[in-house]
């Protein structure tokens, strides 16, 4: 009797639960990473950390405070620069809940991305689902500036793609995840750009990472970013704008209500000859033309046969800007001669963007438009 | 002692799938792809399943030769008292290289993701001392138990199937057979040792001997199906969410697979913390079977049936388990014990059906 009370007290020590806890103020949550060349040449990081208490509260707080501190430190390799944070604060930093990493493009100019991911991918605290940018401007400055809506900047990054699917001139957010995929595919890739404008964070094109060496090669302007996302066929939605040049009586707005792509490989005389076909399903969104009658047939003709030139013409111009200008394929089209073509494919995957420069690339865009609204204005 | 007497059918299935879905469920995708290299390691799972089945039907047709005695049990009576004493003693040691192997993944893998700041030997430890308590009170005991957690098991396994089944690329699956059917069937000898636990026919005989050869293969088919189609939704997951080139750098695949779940503006992430939950019982009922077998055949072989004696079974799987130095070594180490449970589960039922035959010794009634 007397050993199980021992046993049931000795139990009520062990079994507290609070061995080891700690406070949540205590713990250094990270909300971003940002990655810079520093002036010594070697890495910069700034850490973005939650200051929970200067969280403004639903109940009217002081709302001029910043939630946030940003700590700025260079050194060889990150896991040095994370240890070292503690000389500044003493609060160990806790990446479970990591919003957004930060490459300045000017730090991939000069080290490898496969290099500067290997912490991310090789720690556990790491989740494979954060979402990677890069910029041209400071990542500092990018990471001090005030979001309106969001508390802090790094989350206020991450929420730019959210209307990826109303505009395609936004790239889906690439996840840290997606893109070690890529470099052990050893496939080139884009990375989402955004750039600073007044103070405010702005979705902008997105940067080439090459397959050679894994850096920054390139930008891919924003209005160049539909044509991207019609060959990688991520398209949820968008809209085609025609100005009144363009079109008689515009201008005039479809609605994309989605977009399906598929390819067709052939190989002639060790030539690639790779076809796209667009489906793309359209609303009339916006018409200024007062002269259609859209109960009436005959309207649409003229209407998607611009749709579709201007479809092709933007695929083709980005083909042409990875074919000519950068000489590699980041639009992941090798993903289709290895599908299609597995055999070409094993023989060729080693100088592939070699292969991939010369290969021919037709387009055919078929628009279809299925409605036009409620009412019509005469 | 335990008032379990014969296994129904679905306890068989329970029971095997159990002991047979261990640590390989994590692991496997890595040797796998490094081995076929084509988006089609799924198909190796099929012909791993097929190798082990006929392997299992060996071991079927030796048990119901001789119904309800293990393996150490009718090693001497077919091979006399010193062969069969020796057999014995092998198989005890492939028992422990197992457990021990089972045990030192298992640890490795929480001291990754769930507590990194404790000793090895305290994960280690406390896993031991739970299934010593479990398996010293015999087969009905352990049956129990993987009836109990079979459900919470198979739970984890179909929420972590449905929740990662929004992040499938299916073109990371495609070509199918683009390099022909050859570089999949390879994929076998990868995908054959993680069947291992089906050799437990010839330590749970206690548990089946009134049943007739017929509904053990049967049983034992339906087992390996259960487990093969396991393991080929897993597979199919790990590829179409991770692809192939990446899963051959991965040290545990099927965890990180869980760790890319998120649903966006809805919390829920970190689901990778209750999955593992969920597979520790796995890789428990696993271990525990090996262990079981370990200290059944040590009972059996020396004629000793002291409880505290477990302790010194126990002690030895520590030590193994212990030994090697990183995870580099263990799975360096993997290889030679899979070379042992070839000899252990193929060899040895061979040999002893064989030696029965030209014996003419049958033990059914």
């Amino acid at each position: 009797m007397r050993n199980k009370v021992m046993i049931a007290v000795l139990i009520l020590f062990l079994l507290t639960g609070c061995w080891d806890s700690r406070e949540i103020e205590d713990i250094g949550i990270i909300m971003g990473i940002g990655l810079e060349k520093s002036e010594e040449g070697n890495v910069e990081m700034v850490n973005q950390y939650v200051v929970p208490s200067q969280i403004p509260s639903a109940h009217g707080g002081d709302s001029n405070k910043i939630p946030f501190q940003n700590i700025s430190l260079s050194g060889d390799t990150l896991f040095q620069i994370i240890r070292n944070n503690s000389f500044e604060s003493n609060r160990p930093p806790n990446y479970t809940h990591l919003k957004t990493i930060l490459f300045s493009s000017s730090l991939l100019k000069s080290e490898r991305a496969d290099e500067l991911i290997d912490l991310f991918m090789r720690d556990h605290e790491f989740r494979r689902t954060t979402p990677v940018f890069i910029t041209e401007e400071s990542v500092n400055d990018v990471f001090s500036t005030q979001p309106t809506k969001e508390l802090f900047p790094a989350i206020q990054i991450k929420a730019l793609s959210e209307n990826a699917g109303r505009n395609f001139f936004i790239p889906e957010n690439l996840s840290i995840g997606d893109m070690s995929k890529y470099i052990s595919e050893n496939k080139s890739f884009l990375l989402p750009g955004l750039k600073l404008e007044e103070g405010k964070i702005l979705s902008d094109g997105a940067g080439i990472i090459s397959s050679d060496t894994f850096q920054f090669l390139g930008w891919v302007d924003k209005s160049k970013m539909g044509g991207v996302r019609f060959i990688l066929n991520d398209i949820k939605g968008g809209y085609i704008n025609f100005s009144k040049e363009e079109i008689s009586d515009g201008p005039l707005v479809l609605e994309l209500k989605g977009s399906n792509t598929t390819y067709e490989v052939n190989v002639e005389d060790g030539k690639v000859i790779m076809h796209l076909r667009i489906e793309a399903t359209t609303s009339l969104g916006e018409d200024w033309g007062n002269y259609r009658t859209h109960f009436r047939e005959g309207w649409k003709e003229e209407i998607e046969e611009a749709s579709n030139s201007r479809i092709e013409k933007s695929i083709l111009e980005v083909i042409k800007l990875a074919q000519e200008e950068y000489k590699t394929d980041f639009l992941n089209l090798s993903n289709w001669i290895r599908i299609y073509q597995p055999d070409f494919w094993s023989q060729n995957k080693k100088n592939w963007n070699q292969v991939f420069a010369e290969m021919e690339v037709t387009v055919e865009a078929k628009t279809t438009i299925t409605d036009f609204g409620t009412q019509n204005l005469k | 002692m335990s008032d379990l007497k014969q296994l129904t059918s679905l306890q068989f299935i329970v029971v095997f799938v159990s002991t047979m879905i261990g640590v390989g469920i994590i692991l496997m995708p890595r040797p796998l792809a490094n081995e076929v290299d084509t988006p089609d390691i799924w198909f190796s799972i099929i012909c791993g399943a097929l190798i082990v089945g006929a392997c299992a039907m060996i071991i079927v047709q030796l048990v119901s030769r001789y119904p309800g005695h293990t393996f150490f049990e009718l090693s001497p009576l077919i091979c006399g008292r010193y062969l069969g004493f020796l057999l014995n003693i092998c198989y005890i040691l492939y028992t422990l290289l197992v457990a021990a192997y089972i045990l030192r993944v298992t640890a490795g893998i929480i001291k990754n993701y769930l507590l990194d700041t404790t000793p090895l030997f305290v994960v280690i430890g406390s896993f031991i001392i739970v299934s010593t308590y479990l398996i010293s009170n015999g087969v009905g005991d352990v049956v129990r138990f993987f009836q109990l957690y079979f459900p919470i098991m198979m739970f984890m396994f179909i929420a972590l199937g449905l929740l990662s089944l929004k992040d499938v690329d299916i073109n990371e699956l495609r070509p199918v057979f683009g390099e022909g059917i050859v570089p999949p069937l390879m994929g076998a000898n990868v995908t054959f040792f993680s069947f291992l636990g089906f050799e437990f026919l010839l330590i749970f005989s206690k548990t089946f001997s009134k049943q007739k050869a017929k509904s053990l293969r049967i049983w034992m088919w339906a087992s390996i199906g259960v487990t093969a189609l396991i393991y080929m939704v897993f597979m199919a997951l790990t590829v179409g969410i991770l692809g192939i080139a990446e899963l051959k750098q991965i040290t545990f695949p099927t965890v990180e697979m869980a760790k890319s779940i998120e649903f966006q503006g809805f919390f829920f992430e970190r689901f990778e913390l209750i999955f593992l939950f969920g597979w520790i019982i796995t890789a428990f009922t696993s271990f525990s079977a090996y262990y079981f077998a370990m200290w059944k055949g040590v009972n059996q072989t020396f004629r000793i049936h002291a409880k505290p004696l477990v302790w010194i079974v126990a002690a030895l799987i520590l030590g193994v388990s212990l030994y090697p130095s990183g995870l580099t070594e263990v799975f360096e180490y993997a290889t030679y014990v899979n070379y042992a449970a070839c000899v252990a589960i193929i060899g040895f039922p061979t040999l002893l059906l064989i030696l029965s035959f030209v014996r003419r010794q049958n033990y059914a009634e």
